[in-house]
């Protein structure tokens, strides 16, 4: 089901950027559920890196808001036995290109451990990380991984694009019984403010947003490429009508709206900054080809990053898709 | 909160804070005049580099930066201790090692605005000092168990090399740290594992790192020994080291050496310290710094007086800013068709036709297009 792209005003609401959208999640959550513990590196007294947990330390202090040891294998590992012991640890890996020296704990742990006890041990937890490229930061600061989260059975994984959504699918995220991989796109950490309703509320996992309604080609996409391929869209008005879909939820995909939104266009770009192969746009691709052949008019599009080691600073700017990208490969695809 | 660790008073060291010195141990030590200016130049070089590049972050030319005051004497004192043929894996802000080893300026400023490194030399065994090197790690602490294979194997194929790797207080909670010094002690690999504690990992204080006091006590954990020394005094570092290098090269044994020091800047270019530590946290250290402690020391040797320091400050400020202001007109040449470049050594044919995918692109929409 895909929910609604409006934002109806609330009284309370106020305008907040993406990260504090985020600090403010994690802050009513913990208002609302003592068992919600944050730890990471760097969370505490500094609030973050990217300030994603000011504010945390002073309103819940330091059993609850837990500097760690510089080791994502212990941030991870401790993660998964504070679950396992009743408590709803909120993981911070300080940037995405970190969590590698995690993925023994998260993959032969975190994924399995509700399987391998038949559901005795709960493994409610939240990793959260910032994601993608953008910022000029250096090696392993911009890395787009949720291909390997997708992938490996018993994840979830979402990716908010709009300070909205962030704070609702994090609440919503932190209540999920099974552990899920939030990943937040740094590059529109601070990007626009739009109106946060205030108090804890979740947004649901598992649906896209129709970001943009058209009848002629469907633009799928999450993150931060979302705004780009706005971009795109609203530069081909009057032209072609596109439809964007921001998934908002990359596991359990929102097949329906997907397939739905394909039925009507029978034409589809896939827009994501991870390298082409064995990337999402492959998943988006099949599900397409199992669930609705008959509707397709012309080849599905991809525009992501290249097959390449992230190429870094000035360069990355050619790595990244942009709207003309976009842009270009929504023509190509309609006129096919 | 004045921060001062119990382990000072454990600390190996020759020259005191205030520049005096034991006499026979600087003695014993060998050093002639100009190994002692060298140290000396490369510490001052250090501090020049770092205060260009934090200039030039700020006024927006380069993106990021990591400084390196007060730590002058972790960094060089250590790579003074190698021969030509040994190697030297570094974390990020040991500026002072690589100009020691007399790597250009540029190169290391490279980095920073390209994010890869080249050589020179492309046969290994022809690399001078300071390209006998791994490229830099971002990812902390995976330098370590790298650097023992690096050494493990150079070994087996009868290199008499000992390798250097330095790691933070907050690196050495991975457990690569772990892992690496477990294999050097198993397989007697000719590492030093230079432990650079400068009581910070970003904001997070070093009792967050260890409920020890020490981490040179770690080695007996791992069958070797660990030394801890001063790590604002260059001729204890030095020391150290060159004890481990000459153990390590004629029984292969390695050791820790944790060098106790402090970070005096903030982490990075974009950290704001304020937020999690006083400044009165920082005075104690200005009077431990390790290049007025060396001036001092030199000047009682009479290696040092002020025309001499100045003319080597001078010197150090211009090669920085000669070296950035190359490196930034090196960096601003990058073509978009560098994005492929070297990702494998024999490139699949898809890496070619994205290229001519991303050129075409480039070539039609133009530079515009790219930027946002
Ligand atoms: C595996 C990994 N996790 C997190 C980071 C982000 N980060 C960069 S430097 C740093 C602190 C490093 O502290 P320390 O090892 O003490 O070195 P120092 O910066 O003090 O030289 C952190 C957490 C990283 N680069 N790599
Ligand atoms: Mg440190």
């Amino acid at each position: 089901m895909a929910g609604n792209t409006s934002s109806d005003t609330d009284a309370t609401a106020e305008d907040l950027l993406l990260v504090e959208a985020v600090a403010e999640g994690l802050h009513d959550e913990m208002a609302h559920d003592d068992s919600v513990i944050v730890l990471g590196e760097d969370v505490g007294q500094s609030g973050g890196v990217f300030r994603a947990t000011e504010g945390l330390y002073e309103a819940f202090g330091d059993e609850r808001v837990i500097d760690t040891p510089l080791s994502e294998t212990g941030i991870a590992g401790a993660a998964i036995g504070l679950a396992a012991s009743g408590l709803r640890p909120v993981m911070e890996i300080q940037f995405m290109g970190f969590t590698y020296a995690a993925l023994e704990q998260l993959y032969t742990r975190a994924a399995r451990l509700h399987a391998r006890s038949r559901g005795q041990y709960p493994c409610q937890l939240v990793l959260r990380a910032p994601f993608g490229g953008g910022v000029r930061a250096p090696d392993l600061h911009g890395e787009s991984m949720e291909t390997i989260f997708v992938h490996h059975p018993g994840f979830k994984v979402v990716v908010p694009s709009t300070p909205r959504d962030a704070k609702g699918l994090l609440i919503a995220s932190i209540r999920d019984p099974d552990p899920v991989v939030f990943l937040e796109p740094k590059k529109i950490y601070r990007a626009f403010r739009e109106e946060v309703p205030e108090g804890a509320y979740e947004t649901p996992l598992g649906e896209a947003a129709i970001r943009r309604e058209g009848r002629d080609v469907t633009a799928l996409t999450w993150g931060a490429m979302t705004r780009p391929t706005l971009e795109a869209a609203a530069d081909l008005a009057g032209d072609i009508d596109v439809e964007v879909l921001d998934l908002r939820t990359l596991s359990p995909m929102d097949r329906e709206t997907v397939v739905a939104s394909f039925e009507k266009t029978g034409r589809a770009v896939v827009v994501h900054e991870a390298p082409r192969t064995g990337g999402l746009a492959g998943e988006v691709i099949a599900t397409l080809q199992e669930e609705a052949l008959l509707y397709q008019e012309a080849p599905v599009g991809r525009v992501t990053g290249w097959d390449t080691v992230y190429p870094l600073y000035e360069l990355e700017d050619f790595q990244l898709p942009n709207t003309t990208r976009v842009r270009e490969k929504i023509r190509e695809v309609a006129a096919f | 909160m004045v921060r001062f660790p119990s382990a000072v008073d454990r600390c190996e060291q020759l020259l005191a804070p205030d520049g005096s010195y034991d006499e026979a141990a600087v003695e014993a030590l060998g050093l002639g005049r100009e190994t002692l200016r060298r140290m000396y130049e490369s510490m001052v070089g250090a501090r020049a580099l770092d205060e260009r590049g934090a200039t030039l972050q700020r006024q927006g030319e380069f993106h990021f930066w990591m400084g390196c005051r007060g730590l002058e004497a972790a960094h060089v004192g250590p790579a003074a201790a190698l021969t030509e043929r040994d190697w030297l894996n570094t974390e990020w802000r040991q500026y002072g090692a690589h100009i020691q080893r007399g790597r250009p300026l540029v190169d290391i400023l490279l980095f920073w605005l390209r994010g890869y490194e080249t050589w020179e030399t492309e046969d290994v065994d022809d690399m001078p000092a300071h390209e006998r090197r791994l490229p830099h790690i971002v990812a902390v602490g995976t330098q370590v168990p790298q650097t023992v294979g690096l050494m493990w194997g150079r070994n087996l194929q009868g290199y008499d090399e000992v390798g250097l790797v330095g790691v933070g207080d907050g690196g050495a909670s991975k457990g690569d740290f772990h892992a690496g010094l477990n294999f050097a002690g198993v397989f007697d690999v000719p590492v030093v594992f230079l432990v650079l504690n400068n009581q910070w990992a970003i904001s997070t204080p070093v009792e967050r790192q260890t409920a020890a006091e020490t981490y040179a006590d770690r080695a007996a954990g791992y069958g070797f020994e660990g030394i801890l020394v001063d790590g604002n005094d260059p001729l204890a570092t030095y020391r150290a080291t060159r004890r481990a290098v000459e153990r390590a090269r004629e029984t292969g044994e390695p050791t820790l050496v944790e060098a106790l020091t402090y970070r005096r800047s903030a982490h990075s270019s974009s950290d704001d310290d304020a937020r999690y530590r006083e400044e009165t946290d920082l005075e104690p250290w200005r009077d431990r710094d390790p290049v007025d402690r060396f001036e001092a020391f030199l000047a009682d040797r009479g290696l040092w007086d002020p025309e001499y320091g100045e003319a080597v400050r001078e010197r150090a400020g211009e090669r920085a800013r000669e070296a950035a202001d190359r490196a930034l007109e090196i960096a601003e040449q990058q073509s978009p068709e560098e994005v492929f470049d070297e990702v494998f050594a024999n490139p699949p044919a898809y890496i070619e036709e994205q290229r001519e995918e991303l050129l075409a692109l480039y070539g039609e929409h133009g530079e515009e297009a790219f930027r946002w």
